[in-house]
C-alpha cells in the first residue's frame, strides 16, 4: 500500500465515529483495538484544548454535555493549523447553529466572550496609552480620534452578559437582567473584561470606526439618552483599550 | 523563574509560541535571558507523503531567529493528512518509500532553517505488516543521508519495544553513539483498562528503573569526551519544581558516571 493511501485511510479511522479500521492498514487483527489509542489521543487532546479555549461554555453546559457538543464540533471542523492556541475560530458560530433547551442566546455570547479573552491573550504587544497622557488634551478630547489596543475587543449581548460570564465560573446560577456588552482588553499582560451597556458598546465601536469622542457620543446618545459619557469612556481608558491618541483635528 | 533552578537547559515546543505576542512570548524571553532552549517540535509531519508545509517553515524559522535555540527537533512521525491536523505523532511503516519520504522532508527542514536538526524515535502503539525495516536501522540511515542527528528517547525505546516486542536492548547497542544529538528521559503509564497489557507513553511520572537500566547502558557507549545534553520530559501530572529538578540531576549523575 502507498503511503498516501495508508495515512488517509489511518486517518479516516481515527475520525470514523463507528471505530473501523481497514484491513489495508496492515494491522494485525488481535491489534486493532490499539486504534483506540490514536482515537483517544485526539479527541481527548483537543477536548481539553476546547475546554480550555472556551471554559464559560464548559461550565454553563456541565462536563458532559459539553464534551458531546466539542465531539459534533470536530466532526465537522477537524483542526487545520498546527498552532492549537487559538484554535475554535468559528465554535461560536457552531453554537449558533444549534438549539438549546435554555439559555441559547447567552451561552452563543458566553462563547464569544470567551474567544475574546483567547483572542486578546495571545494579541500583538503594545504599549497602552497612559491615563496621563490625555491630561494636557482639555476641551480637545472631544474631537480626539483613538487607536485601539491589538488585545481590545468588544462583545455584543442582549443578555446580562457579564454577570452571568463571571456567575458561571464561580459556579453560581444563571440570573436574567439588563444587557450588558463586554470590553475585553489586556493591560499589564492580564486578560480584563468589564461589563459595558449597550449604548457604551455602541460607543467603543463608533471609536473603532475613527469617529472622534463627540461624534461617537452622539451615536451612543441616540440610542440610550442616559448614556454616561465620563463613565464608558473613563472605563475604557483604564482599562487599557486604547493604544494612541490623535488630537490632531 | 524566581527561584533559578540549577538546570542546564529547558525545552519548549515551538508550536506553543506560533500566537502574535502576549505571555507566552513574555515567559519565553525571560526564560531565554537566564538559560539556553532547545525547540522540540510535533508538528512537522517529517513522515508525512506531503512536503513540509513553506508556511509553517517560515514561521519556525522566525521563531528560531528570535530566540536562537540551541537545538531543534521533531520526530519520525506524522500528523497531517489532507487539510486535517492531528495533534498526534501517528506512526509510519517503516520502509524504503517512507524512508525517501522522510529523507526529503528532512532535507527540506534543514535547507529552509539552515541549521541541522534532531528527530526522535516516537512512541508506538501499532505494528504494520508493510514495515520492512527496524525502527533504528530507519532511523541510522536517515540521519547517514540528512546529516540530521538523532534524538534518542530511551522511554519510547522501553514502551516500543514492550508494545510491539522487540528488543530495547539490542536497540541501544546497535545504535551509533555519534549520530546521537540528545537523550530524552520520561515516565510512563500502563493502561489498565486495556484488553492486553500495553505502556502508554504519558510523561506524567518517574523515570522507572528499566528506563534507568537502559540509559545506564546507553552512557557505557558513550565516548568519554562526548557531549550529550539529556531532558527529562514531564508534562503530565507535573509535579514540583523540586521533584523535577532531582529527576534531572539523577541524569546527569548517570551520565558522569561514564566520563
Amino acid at each position: 500500500m502507498a503511503l498516501r493511501d495508508f495515512q488517509e485511510q489511518f486517518g479516516r479511522a481515527i475520525l470514523d465515529p463507528a471505530g473501523s479500521v481497514p484491513s489495508t492498514l496492515g494491522v494485525d487483527a488481535a491489534s486493532l483495538w490499539r486504534m483506540d489509542i490514536y482515537r483517544n489521543n485526539y479527541f481527548h487532546g483537543l477536548l481539553e484544548q476546547l475546554h480550555e479555549a472556551y471554559p464559560t461554555v464548559a461550565k454553563l453546559l456541565g462536563h458532559d454535555a459539553y464534551g458531546a457538543l466539542v465531539r459534533q464540533y470536530l466532526q465537522r471542523h477537524p483542526p487545520q493549523n498546527v498552532s492549537l492556541a487559538l484554535m475554535g475560530e468559528n465554535f461560536a458560530d457552531f453554537l449558533t447553529s444549534l438549539s438549546f433547551s435554555a439559555n441559547g442566546e447567552l451561552i452563543c455570547s458566553a462563547a464569544r466572550l470567551d474567544r475574546a479573552c483567547l483572542e486578546a491573550l495571545h494579541a500583538p504587544d503594545a504599549d497602552v496609552l497612559p491615563v496621563a497622557s490625555l491630561q494636557d488634551l482639555g476641551e480637545d478630547l472631544a474631537a480626539a480620534r483613538f487607536a485601539w489596543h491589538p488585545a481590545a475587543r468588544l462583545v455584543v449581548s442582549t443578555e446580562p452578559l457579564v454577570t452571568n460570564w463571571e456567575g458561571a465560573q464561580q459556579g453560581r446560577e444563571v440570573v436574567s437582567g439588563a444587557a450588558e456588552g463586554a470590553l475585553v482588553t489586556r493591560p499589564e499582560g492580564r486578560v480584563l473584561v468589564r461589563a459595558l451597556t449597550p449604548a457604551g458598546i455602541h460607543f467603543g465601536q463608533k471609536l473603532q470606526d475613527s469617529m472622534t469622542v463627540m461624534e461617537a457620543y452622539d451615536q451612543a446618545l441616540a440610542l440610550d439618552a442616559a448614556f454616561d459619557l465620563t463613565q464608558c469612556f473613563g472605563d475604557c481608558l483604564s482599562a487599557g483599550a486604547f493604544s494612541a491618541v490623535d488630537a490632531s483635528s | 523563574m524566581r527561584t533559578k533552578p540549577p538546570v542546564g537547559w529547558f525545552e519548549v515546543h515551538p508550536e506553543n509560541y506560533l500566537v502574535p505576542g502576549g505571555p507566552r512570548h513574555t515567559a519565553l524571553t525571560q526564560l531565554r535571558e537566564h538559560y539556553p532552549v532547545s525547540f522540540h517540535g510535533v508538528s512537522l509531519s517529517l513522515g508525512g507523503v506531503e512536503p513540509v508545509d513553506n508556511d509553517q517553515l517560515a514561521a519556525l524559522k522566525a521563531l528560531v531567529q528570535r530566540y536562537e535555540p540551541v537545538r531543534v527537533s521533531d520526530h519520525l512521525a506524522w500528523c497531517k493528512a489532507g487539510p486535517t491536523y492531528f495533534p498526534d505523532l501517528l506512526p509510519v511503516p517503516l520502509n524504503a518509500e517512507t524512508l525517501s519520504r522522510v529523507v526529503e522532508n528532512i532535507d527540506q527542514t534543514q535547507d529552509a532553517l539552515g541549521q541541522q536538526i534532531l528527530v526522535e524515535n516516537p512512541s508506538n502503539y501499532l505494528g504494520f505488516s508493510q514495515s520492512d525495516m527496524p525502527e533504528i536501522e530507519f532511523l541510522c540511515t536517515v540521519a547517514a543521508r540528512t546529516g540530521c542527528k538523532l534524538l534518542l528517547d530511551v522511554n519510547n525505546i522501553y514502551v516500543s519495544a514492550q508494545n510491539l516486542g522487540f528488543s530495547a536492548e539490542a536497540y541501544i547497542d546497535a545504535v551509533p553513539p555519534e549520530m546521537i544529538g540528545e537523550v530524552h528521559l520520561a515516565g510512563h503509564t500502563v493502561d489498565t483498562a486495556a484488553p492486553e497489557r500495553i505502556l502508554i507513553d504519558d510523561h506524567g511520572s518517574k523515570v522507572c528503573a528499566e528506563v534507568w537500566a537502559l540509559f545506564a547502558r546507553l552512557c557505557a557507549r558513550f565516548e568519554a569526551n562526548q557531549d550529550v545534553p539529556v531532558l527529562v520530559e514531564w508534562d503530565t501530572n507535573v509535579p514540583t519544581l523540586e521533584v523535577l529538578v532531582d529527576e534531572a540531576a539523577k541524569a546527569d549523575q548517570q551520565l558522569s558516571q561514564w566520563r
